[in-house]
C-alpha cells in the first residue's frame, strides 16, 4: 500500500485534498444526524397501535337538542350499529389509540408520591362492556370489566373506579417481574391512598398520543364515554368499508337530530398521525440524498481533475511497472484516506451538531454507533464516486510517459 | 538480451493507416550499449516504447531475455518491465511531489520488496548516482543534471538487465549531459545493457554500437562508427 507517499503527497498539495475532507465531514456530520432522525420518524410511524387496524373505523356523533338521555341514546345507537350485518363490535369512544386526542392521568402506588413527571404519566381510555372488543385487543391476564361494573361517564365527571384494567407496557412498568392482578394502583392524581384495583391486564395497546415518551401505558376505566364524541366500530374482515357507508343512514334512521362526522378507516387515522414524520422524513431523506450526490459529485470532478493533471505521472507508473490495478488502488486508496480524515472530523462535528439539536429542539440523542454507519456510508460514496476516474486513469497508456509533452 | 525480427507497427484510424515500424530486425547482446538514431517521426520512439514493453507490435517477433512478449498479457508486460527494464525519459519524468527517496522508490513497490530491501537499494542507487546526501530533497530543489541522476537511480534500483534511455541528456546543457554520458558509461561498464534513442550524433558517438532507423526500418549498423554518410546527413538536416 502507498499511504506514506499519498499522505506526504497530500502535504505538498493539500488544498484540493482539504477541501474535500471538509466536505466529506461535513456530510457526515449532517448525514449522520439526518439519518438518525429519519430512522427515528420511521420508527415512530411503524409503532403497534394494538388495534384490529383493516377491521376497524371510527365516526364522529353530535346529537343535537338535548331532548334524549344520552345514556339510552348511546344504548339505542350502540343497538342500531350492532345490527348492520357484519359488525362485530361497537362502542363509544373518543379516544383510542393514535389518534392525538383524550385523557391522560397519573398513576401512582403510594399516597404522597409526586404525580409530575412522564414516567408516571398514562392514557386513560374510557371502556364500556364492550371497548376491548371494538379495538380487536385482548386480556392477557385477568379479566376484563363486567356490566355491572361500567357506569356511564358524562361531561365533568371525574374518573375513580373501584377497579380498573391495563395494559401490558404500564403492567411490566409498575409491577415488574411479578403479577399485577389484585394490585392497588391510584389513577385520580389526588396522591391520596391507592383506590382502584387492577382487575385485568391486556395485550399491547397505544395510547393516543404516538410522539409521547410513554407511548404504551394505558389504563382502561369501567365508563361509557356517552354523548362525548363518537363511536370505534369493528367488523368482519373485508365488511369494513362496506358498513362505513351505510352506518350513517343507520343512525339517522335512529334519531335524524344529530351531526355524523368523520368516518374514517383505522388507517387514515394512522397516517393522519404521521403526516408530519413522514413529510419531515421525505425532506430530509431528499436533502440526504442530495448532499450525497452533491459530495459524489465533488469527488468525481475532483478525482477526473487529478487524473488529467496526472496523466504523464499515471503513464510514468505504468512505465515503471505499475500494473492497472495498481493504479486503480492507487486513486481508491488516496480517496480512502481523505475520506478517513473527513470522517473523523465529521464524527466530531456530528455529535456536535446533535448537542445542538437536543439542546434547543428536544430531540434525542444521536448514538455513537450511528457513526461509524454514517462513516462506512460516505466511504462506500467515495470509493464509489472515485471508481470511475480511477478506472479512467487505470487505462492510461504506459507509452504517455516516453511523450514529451 | 533483445531480439526484434520483421517488427511491425501499424497505427489505425478510420481514416489512414500508419506503418511506424516495417520489418525491423534488430538484435542487442546482454552488456551492449546501442544508440539508437533517426529523424524526426522515423520510428524511434515507436521502436523504444515496444522495446520497453510501453506499447504492443502488431507483427513480428519480439524476445525480450528470451521471452516472446507477444504472448504476454497486460499484467504480466508490467511485471516484466518492471523486473527487467530500466526506463531514462528526457524529461525525468520524476514525480514532482515525491522526494527522492520515494521517487526511486516507486518501480520498487510495485516489485513487492519488502521495506528494509526497498531502503537498502534506494540509498545505494541515490549513493551511486552521487545523491546519496539529499534522499529527502524534491525534483524541483535540483538542477536538470541532478534530476536526469535520479532517474537513472530509479532505474538502476531494480536492477535491470536493461535500460532503454529516451533522449536521456535531450533537455540538459553541454556540461550536464557529459556527466550524465559518463554515468551511462560506467553502468554499461559493470554489465547492463543500454539502449539509447537520440538526435545526439555526439551522444551516439559515444555508443559500443549505433543503429539508424528511417521510416520504421533499420538502414544500417555500425560498431564503433557512424552510420553510412547519407543517413547521417538526413539525420543533420533534421537537427
Amino acid at each position: 500500500m502507498e499511504i506514506r507517499p499519498i499522505l506526504s503527497s497530500m502535504k505538498r498539495n493539500p488544498v484540493a485534498a482539504v477541501l474535500i475532507a471538509a466536505q466529506i465531514a461535513l456530510t457526515l456530520a449532517i448525514l449522520a444526524n439526518v439519518l438518525f432522525i429519519v430512522t427515528e420518524r420511521i420508527r415512530t410511524m411503524a409503532i403497534a397501535s394494538g388495534v384490529d387496524e383493516p377491521n376497524v373505523f371510527v365516526l364522529g356523533n353530535q346529537n343535537i337538542g338535548n331532548t334524549r338521555d344520552p345514556v339510552i341514546a348511546n344504548e339505542e345507537d350502540i343497538k342500531a350499529i350492532l345490527a348492520i350485518p357484519g359488525v362485530l363490535a361497537a362502542s363509544p369512544g373518543f379516544s383510542f389509540p393514535l389518534v392525538r386526542d383524550g385523557w391522560q392521568t397519573a398513576v401512582t402506588l403510594t399516597p404522597g408520591e409526586r404525580i409530575e413527571g412522564p414516567e408516571r404519566a398514562a392514557a386513560l381510555y374510557f371502556a364500556d362492556e364492550r371497548l376491548l372488543d371494538s379495538l380487536g385487543a385482548k386480556v392477557i391476564e385477568g379479566r376484563y370489566f363486567t356490566p355491572g361494573e361500567i357506569t356511564p361517564f358524562k361531561q365533568g365527571d371525574q374518573p375513580n373506579p373501584p377497579v380498573v384494567l391495563i395494559n401490558k407496557g404500564l403492567a411490566e412498568r409498575l409491577f415488574p417481574g411479578e403479577s399485577a392482578i389484585g394490585k392497588m394502583i391510584n389513577i385520580t392524581g389526588n396522591q391520596g391512598e391507592p383506590s382502584q384495583r387492577v382487575i385485568g391486564v391486556t395485550e399491547h395497546i397505544a395510547t393516543p398520543w404516538p410522539r409521547s415518551r410513554n407511548p404504551d401505558r394505558v389504563v382502561f376505566v369501567p365508563h361509557a364515554s356517552v354523548g362525548l364524541g363518537g363511536f370505534i366500530v369493528r367488523t368482519e374482515p373485508g365488511e369494513r368499508d362496506r358498513v362505513m357507508k351505510v352506518v350513517e343512514e343507520t343512525l339517522f334512521k335512529v334519531n335524524p337530530n344529530r351531526i355524523v362526522s368523520n368516518i374514517r378507516a383505522f388507517e387514515e387515522i394512522r397516517s393522519s398521525a404521521f403526516q408530519s414524520d413522514l413529510a419531515m422524513a421525505v425532506l430530509l431523506a431528499v436533502i440526504g440524498i442530495s448532499l450525497l450526490a452533491v459530495t459524489a459529485f465533488g469527488i468525481v470532478g475532483q478525482a477526473s481533475f487529478w487524473v488529467t493533471q496526472r496523466t504523464k505521472q499515471i503513464g510514468t507508473r505504468r512505465a515503471l511497472g505499475a500494473r492497472r490495478k495498481d493504479v486503480l488502488r492507487y486513486f481508491q486508496t488516496e480517496n480512502a484516506l481523505i475520506a478517513l480524515i473527513g470522517i473523523t472530523i465529521g464524527s466530531a462535528l456530528a455529535i456536535g451538531v446533535n448537542g445542538w439539536l437536543v439542546q434547543n429542539f428536544g430531540f434525542d440523542q444521536l448514538p455513537l454507533s450511528w457513526l461509524p454507519i454514517g462513516g462506512a456510508l460516505v466511504l462506500i460514496l467515495g470509493q464509489l464516486a472515485v471508481l470511475g476516474p480511477a478506472l479512467r486513469a487505470s487505462r492510461i497508456a504506459p507509452a504517455i510517459a516516453t511523450r514529451s509533452a | 538480451m533483445l531480439h526484434m525480427q520483421n517488427l511491425r507497427k501499424v497505427f489505425r484510424t478510420a481514416l489512414v493507416e500508419t506503418h511506424a515500424l516495417r520489418d525491423l530486425t534488430l538484435d542487442v547482446k546482454a552488456g551492449e550499449f546501442v544508440a539508437v538514431t533517426g529523424p524526426s517521426g522515423s520510428g524511434k520512439t515507436t521502436f523504444l516504447n515496444i522495446a520497453g514493453l510501453l506499447e504492443e507490435h502488431t507483427d513480428g517477433v519480439y524476445e525480450l531475455d528470451g521471452i516472446d512478449v507477444k504472448k504476454l498479457d497486460d499484467d504480466a508486460r508490467s511485471r516484466l518491465r518492471n523486473e527487467k527494464i530500466g526506463f531514462i525519459f528526457q524529461s525525468f519524468n520524476l514525480i514532482a511531489d515525491l522526494d527522492l527517496y520515494d521517487n526511486v522508490d516507486v518501480p520498487l513497490r510495485y516489485r513487492g520488496f519488502p521495506k528494509a530491501e526497498r531502503k537498502r537499494r534506494i540509498e545505494q542507487a541515490l549513493s551511486r548516482v552521487g545523491l546519496g546526501s539529499r534522499l529527502h530533497h524534491y525534483p524541483n530543489e535540483l538542477s536538470g543534471g541532478q534530476q536526469q541522476r535520479v532517474a537513472i537511480a530509479r532505474a538502476l534500483a531494480g536492477e535491470p538487465k536493461l535500460l532503454l534511455a529516451d533522449e536521456p541528456t535531450g533537455n540538459l546543457d553541454t556540461v550536464m549531459a557529459r556527466g550524465v554520458l559518463e554515468l551511462l558509461e560506467e553502468i554499461n561498464d559493470q554489465g547492463t545493457t543500454i539502449v539509447m534513442v537520440t538526435h545526439d550524433l555526439e551522444l551516439a558517438r559515444r555508443a559500443r554500437r549505433h543503429v539508424h532507423i528511417v521510416d520504421g526500418q533499420v538502414v544500417d549498423l555500425a560498431e564503433h562508427d557512424f552510420a553510412p554518410v547519407r543517413a547521417v546527413e538526413r539525420v543533420r538536416a533534421v537537427a
